[in-house]
């Protein structure tokens, strides 16, 4: 091994889509950065379905981007196949969607990673933290090297005492193929974090060749594609189609002979699973009234031959696998490159976290993605990102990089887990959000690529675009609420709006029913000269003009309580006049904001007066 | 960006009815918020013209231009006041009607609303206007105001209401379940095939709401007491009725001036039930502008009446013909014929023969008024506990409202925004309504996911 350095800023362990946003932010952020991975080849690989986005996860993904991380850029390189779920649907709950080539993605994200200034990949295998006084300063190999660094993010997934099930069969490890982390898992449990168990699913995988497509419905992508970064410019691959079987019930009376030799039903497997991505077993029983569930069968990449069978995870033994997949249209004759499995995996109970993702318990210390009990590329991107930046700000004073519930999907998403933790694996959902009417995937740059900059973490190229594009978007909303008519003149344009006198702008038009940008080109042609993306802010602020001012409002309420901040050293059995229950709760959640406390189940409104007067009082007397 | 987004602020301004409960000799209206100033111009007419110093001013409805009430108005000048923030405070004749009427006229106002408890301790809290000390002894109080609503909220739930908004609950959600799971996997391949009668499922529930505020009128009486309406051609002796009436089995409880130029209430309990009584003016062919006021005014309170007693002399022998004034089933009637020691001839059963001069007759008016009163408040008595405060009146009025925009919008997501609302509002009587609530809810109705 050549000479490497051994003292970094940050330690990245870890090389999913956690680590990957978590390494690059943190290099981004100026600092030296080292990211520790099994196998180089295995960054970036997508573990589960060949696809990034849809509603909720394409909120995450743009999110990401607004803030120059990896994972809508490298997507829109792979992408094979553009969908944008909900389409016909209003804006807040559009979802762009893509099929992404495996390997071009995983190259794509490995080129970027081994090319970024201020980060270095090491092969090797983590046995154990370095934790002094309480605080992560680096990292122990299977090598017996010693790492050091002033932070550590630990992005392990699946890795923690995962074991994999296919029927009865049992073998440990974190993905087929590859080792599972023990060591690290039991040192994680001698620090006394609390840890639960989750399962998740993957389908079998299938032999393109084998499958007779010619009577199969062909789901093409989108004439006009909607890129889920902000940068990309064009489609890079050719675009290929999915299509579409269903199941039936002979297929379902295979499975329902089988049930008992099904790990999520012999006993096995006793932990929860997600309730929004069950296996086919789950559904057969769930929903026996069903007699057919839908199978998407989605390309792995551009020069593959295998098909992610979308809709039958599964942990029935291989041979029951085969035998209920060649029931269904089409896989007749179909060959299984992969039998399904399902996957149990040890995660940290995520209310041990602070929202900057570090852990309350050992300083420096972050977890970030999988681990801490969410599912989906895209959610684990998000924390990657955080984490990444925070911990690359450890090594400043007081500093932190928090979003909000009222900014972004993230916030949501790092909210939630940090405050009422998981019960099965958690997925962004758009109802997550009390603000979903503004957190749009068409605007996330708007919401987050200004506070991007404040943290310098936008490179200098997205930071001249979005200037650009920003200044326009406000020219237009100017001209828009500048330009007025009179409803008198207005309908001399073959309208009838009310004739109260009373000056129109543009934007008060656009707010009334049946009119929209196209109509207003004649009266003030200058209105075509502004490019789409901005007329498209335009009208989506009309369309949404009542509900987004009372939006607005709550968010103000909320951003009230969240920015009253709580003293890390606050000591609870100080505040007067609240009882020993609200005292173990406050001590159990340590909340950052008073709006944080707020959410704690069970804090009464006496016990918030009482924490805020307390803190209003000390933050007072602070000041002098 | 986003310049179409005016009305920032939560900065609204909160009023409270602050005196304790109604009837009482005085009522205490404290409005505090940047727009405490302009209601009081609202109500009186004229901004205060120094703070601290008390005003003796008419309150006035502007919708109307009628008078209210004569009380007195103060201004606490921020940032001097208890909450920080400018505060008005009225100090009327503490009686519901007022009451009622001043919070209407302030509801109507934008940016101002009813004070969520403990509202006005928090925002004194927020600008600095308590010690720590201070503080603690308010916690206990707002404990405790929590505690009986807590409490007031499990009564709830044991009568009819808890029966009624549980059930609203769980359909509002499963609703909201329909819609979101439509969202979030509608292209995943889920299939909602109830889908199309999201609006008769909504006609449903707006029902269930609106006989929710109708019945609150009807608990208006239990709260507010029974409005009966002494009418009559003028002459005929209604007043002195009234005055029978508030001598025997009675005891005034306050005496309002007249709400209106031309109606004499009084409050009190006949046979342990409160009552509003009110002797209008003499029902006939207006001669001139003032008195067809009056009459306007009679046969309005006539319309408002739970009992109409209708009285008559014998010398104008047709009774008013109460047919032509819409008078709903609701209200019941009862005819009297005063001056009955002039005749002989007793021929109607349905009409109760008295004589104010002689007190012929009084005892069965009394038993007939009774009987009535009874079964009144017996009827309304189940539904005792409809809301029966304005604060509920006003959640359920919003969650009606928010299923009107509902059905207007074509946009799912706008309907999913006005349920949301909706489900937020009956949250304030039932607790919060999480959104795990309504993902349970959604994962166990739908097979969902690929």
């Amino acid at each position: 091994m050549s000479k490497r350095k051994i003292n970094y800023d940050v330690i990245v362990i870890g090389g999913g889509h956690a680590g990957c946003e978590a390494a690059h932010a943190s290099a981004r952020r100026g600092a030296s950065t080292c990211l520790i991975t099994h196998s180089i080849k295995t960054i970036g690989l997508m573990s589960c379905n060949p696809a990034f986005g849809g509603v909720g996860k394409g909120h995450l993904i743009r999110e990401i981007d607004a803030l120059d991380g990896l994972m809508g850029i490298v997507s829109d390189f792979a992408a094979i196949q553009y969908r944008e779920l909900n389409r016909s649907r209003g804006p807040a709950v559009r979802g762009p969607r893509v099929q992404a080539d495996r390997e071009i993605y995983k190259a794509k994200m490995q080129n970027i990673l081994l090319n970024t200034s201020n980060l270095e990949i090491i092969e090797g295998s983590v046995i154990n933290l370095i934790i002094k006084n309480n605080c992560a300063n680096g990292v122990i190999l299977n090598n017996g090297n010693e790492i050091f660094s002033t932070s550590v993010v630990l992005t392990t997934g699946t890795f923690l005492s995962g074991i994999i099930h296919i029927g009865n069969k049992k073998v440990v490890g974190g993905r087929v193929g590859e080792k599972s982390e023990t060591e690290l898992s039991k040192q994680i449990k001698n620090f006394d974090f609390i840890i639960g168990r989750l399962k998740t699913g993957t389908p079998p995988r299938l032999l393109s060749k084998s499958i007779n497509y010619s009577n199969l419905d062909k789901q093409e992508g989108d004439i006009s594609p909607k890129f889920m970064s902000f940068l990309t410019t064009k489609t890079q691959n050719p675009q290929i189609s999915c299509y579409l079987t269903r199941t039936n019930i002979n297929t379902h009376h295979i499975i329902n002979n089988n049930i008992h030799n099904s790990a999520i039903y012999n006993g096995n497997i006793n932990s929860s699973g997600p309730r929004y991505c069950p296996s086919i077993e789950d559904k057969v029983n769930r929903f026996a009234h069903k007699d057919n569930h839908q199978v998407f069968l989605e390309p792995e990449g551009l020069n593959s031959n295998i098909i992610y069978p979308n809709g039958i995870s599964t942990s029935l033994p291989q041979d029951v696998q085969e035998k209920f997949i060649r029931t269904i249209p089409g896989l007749e004759d179909c060959k299984i490159t992969q039998p399904g499995y399902a996957i149990e995996y040890d995660f940290i109970d995520p209310t041990q976290l602070k929202s900057t993702l570090e852990t309350k318990k050992i300083k420096s210390l972050f977890f970030a993605g999988q681990i801490n009990g969410t599912t989906g590329y895209e959610e684990a991107g998000a924390q990657g990102l955080i984490a990444g930046v925070n911990a690359a700000l450890k090594s400043y004073k007081n500093k932190s990089f928090i979003i909000d519930r009222s900014q972004a999907y993230i916030g949501v998403l790092i909210d939630d887990l940090i405050m009422a933790g998981v019960s099965e694996p958690y997925r962004m959902f758009t109802s997550r959000s009390e603000y979903r009417l503004l957190l749009r995937t068409d605007n996330a740059d708007d919401r987050l690529t200004d506070i991007g900059i404040r943290n310098s973490i936008i490179s200098k190229n997205r930071i001249s675009l979005w200037k650009k594009k920003k200044q326009i978007i406000n020219d237009l909303f100017d001209f828009s609420n500048n330009n007025t008519i009179t409803p008198n003149q207005f309908n001399k344009y073959g309208f009838s709006i009310k004739l109260n006198g009373k000056h129109k702008s543009i934007c008060d038009l656009l707010s009334l029913p049946n009119i929209n940008v196209d109509q207003l080109y004649n009266i003030w042609p200058k209105l075509a000269e502004f490019p789409k993306y901005a007329i498209e802010q335009l009208e989506i602020s009309a369309i949404y003009s009542g509900y987004l001012d009372r939006q607005l409002n709550d968010i103000e309420r909320f951003r009230k309580d969240e920015s009253l901040l709580i003293p890390e050293d606050i000591s609870y059995s100080r505040i007067g006049g609240i009882s020993n229950e609200m005292i173990e709760k406050l001590e159990l959640n340590k909340p950052r904001t008073l709006g944080a406390a707020s959410r704690i189940k069970g804090i009464t409104p006496g016990c918030l007066t009482a924490l805020f007067s307390h803190v209003k009082n000390s933050n007072h007397i602070s000041k002098f | 960006m986003g310049s179409f987004l005016k009305n920032f602020g939560n900065n609204s301004t909160i009023f409270a009815f602050s005196s304790g409960s109604v009837p009482s000799g005085v009522g205490i209206i404290r409005i505090s918020g940047p727009l405490s100033l302009k209601c009081a111009k609202i109500i009186t007419g004229d901004e205060p013209k120094k703070p601290r110093i008390v005003e003796l001013k008419n309150f006035v409805n502007p919708n109307t231009n009628d008078y209210i009430d004569r009380g007195l108005m103060i201004w606490f000048n921020k940032p001097n006041s208890f909450t920080g923030e400018d505060i008005i405070e009225f100090h009327t004749h503490g009686s519901m009607a007022v009451v009622d009427l001043l919070y209407e006229i302030l509801l109507s106002i934008d940016n101002v609303r009813i004070a969520e408890p403990g509202e006005f301790t928090r925002r004194s809290f927020e600008n600095n206007k308590l010690n720590l000390e201070q503080v603690e002894g308010l916690v206990d109080v707002i404990n405790a105001e929590t505690k009986i609503q807590l409490d007031h909220a499990n009564k709830l739930l044991l009568g009819n209401l808890g029966e009624l908004t549980e059930n609203l609950r769980v359909k509002l959600l499963a609703l909201l379940s329909e819609i979101e799971a439509a969202i979030e996997f509608e292209d995943d391949g889920i299939v909602l095939d109830t889908f199309k009668n999201l609006n008769l499922k909504i006609d449903s529930i707006s029902e269930i709401i609106n006989d929710i505020l109708v019945n609150y009128q009807n608990s208006q009486i239990i709260r507010d007491g029974l409005i009966i309406s002494i009418i009559g051609p003028p002459n005929v002796g209604k007043s002195s009725i009234i005055n029978r009436l508030t001598n025997s089995d009675v005891s005034i409880i306050t005496n309002i001036p007249g709400t209106t130029r031309d109606i004499v209430e009084v409050k009190l309990k006949l046979f342990g039930y409160p009552v509003l009584l009110r002797d209008t003016a003499g029902l006939r062919h207006a001669q001139d502008v003032v008195e067809k006021i009056g009459v306007e005014k009679s046969i309005e309170s006539i319309k408002q009446s739970d009992l109409i007693i209708s009285v008559t002399d014998n010398e104008l022998d047709l009774p008013i013909d109460l047919n032509t004034y819409n008078i709903t089933d609701n209200t019941s009637i009862i005819e009297v014929q005063n001056k009955s020691d002039l005749i002989r001839d007793f021929n109607k059963n349905d009409i109760i023969y008295i004589s104010a001069k002689t007190n012929f007759g009084f005892e069965k008016l009394l038993s007939h008024i009774k009987i009535i009163l009874e079964s009144k408040f017996n009827q309304t008595k189940n539904k005792m506990y409809l809301i029966s405060r304005k604060r509920h009146h006003e959640i359920f009025q919003e969650i009606s409202n928010s299923l009107i925009s509902f059905k207007k919008q074509t946009e799912l997501e706008l309907k999913a925004e006005d349920l949301r609302f909706g489900i937020q509002s009956l949250g304030k009587i039932t607790g919060r309504v999480d959104v795990e609530d309504m993902l349970d809810k959604l994962f166990n109705e739908f097979c969902i996911g690929k």
